[in-house]
């Protein structure tokens, strides 16, 4: 176990995935009142996947290359627009708290650098 | 994608929900208005939205346009009012005032979810603040 490990940039780019998604569910909930608009949704696991690997710290890749899927959608109305307004705002919430998550890991792994950086008397 | 496009994406969406409200108010306020922009009875107005591609993927929502409903009105006989026909019938706006309050309610609801989503993107932005406390 290194001290420098992966697991911070892995966490960068999850953040980074996460922060992506949001924007992706805020369109849809913008849209949700425009004719013939289909929702789109980040699809997280292959987002990592492209992530996965790399040990560079620095390598936490752009946040404009974000695989995109099309989001589960209520049946069209008349107007064509696929957006189920209760999915989305579910899906926002739970990527704030995983968002969340990720900071706070990200947080204690720098607090524990600080701790081994200041002899234990951090 | 940033912390402030993501802002911008709700943002427009608060705008052209807004701009709904205003119009289906409007609307309701000119349900009886005989004397219109364009010398006739009022006609009632409709937004139409238009997706609007911002940075990184991200799409918003503008109104591109503000169409004139061209149905036809209510014909009330009314042989006293000042803008009666020959006849003494006088044309009325084409306002449902039960279709435009559908309409009010609605779009309130689309305002709260762009609102929920400023409010989660702010939530976020101060996680990731905390990181470095």
């Amino acid at each position: 176990m290194k001290i420098f490990d992966a697991s911070l940039a892995r966490l960068e780019r999850s953040m980074d995935v996460r922060l992506a998604r949001h924007g992706v569910l805020a369109s849809n909930l913008a849209n949700v009142d425009t004719p013939a608009y289909q929702p789109k949704d980040v699809d997280f696991e292959a987002a990592m996947a492209v992530a996965s690997g790399f040990e560079d710290p620095t390598g936490g890749g752009d946040s404009g290359d974000m695989p995109l899927r099309a989001a589960v959608s209520a049946a069209p109305g008349l107007d064509g627009n696929g957006v189920d307004l209760d999915r989305t705002m579910a899906a926002l919430a739970e990527n704030a708290l995983q968002y969340g998550a990720s900071a706070r890991a990200a947080g204690k792994k720098l607090a524990i650098l600080r701790y081994v950086a200041s002899d234990g008397n951090g | 994608m940033d912390f402030f496009t993501a802002m911008r994406v709700s943002a427009s969406g608060l705008s052209a929900e807004r701009t709904r409200v205003n119009l289906a108010a409007s609307n309701l306020a000119n349900a009886e208005t005989t004397r219109g922009p364009d010398g006739g009875p009022y006609r009632r107005l409709d937004p139409v939205f238009q997706a609007a591609p911002l940075a990184d993927g991200a799409v918003g929502v503008r109104v591109s346009q503000v169409v004139s409903d061209a149905g036809a009105g209510r014909r009330v006989y009314s042989p006293g009012h000042p803008d009666a026909d020959p006849e003494g019938f006088v044309a009325l706006p084409n306002v449902n005032p039960i279709y435009e309050v559908v309409n009010l309610v609605s779009a309130s609801r689309s305002y709260e979810a762009n609102a929920a989503a400023v409010e989660t993107i702010k939530q976020m932005a101060q996680r990731g603040l905390d990181i470095a406390r």
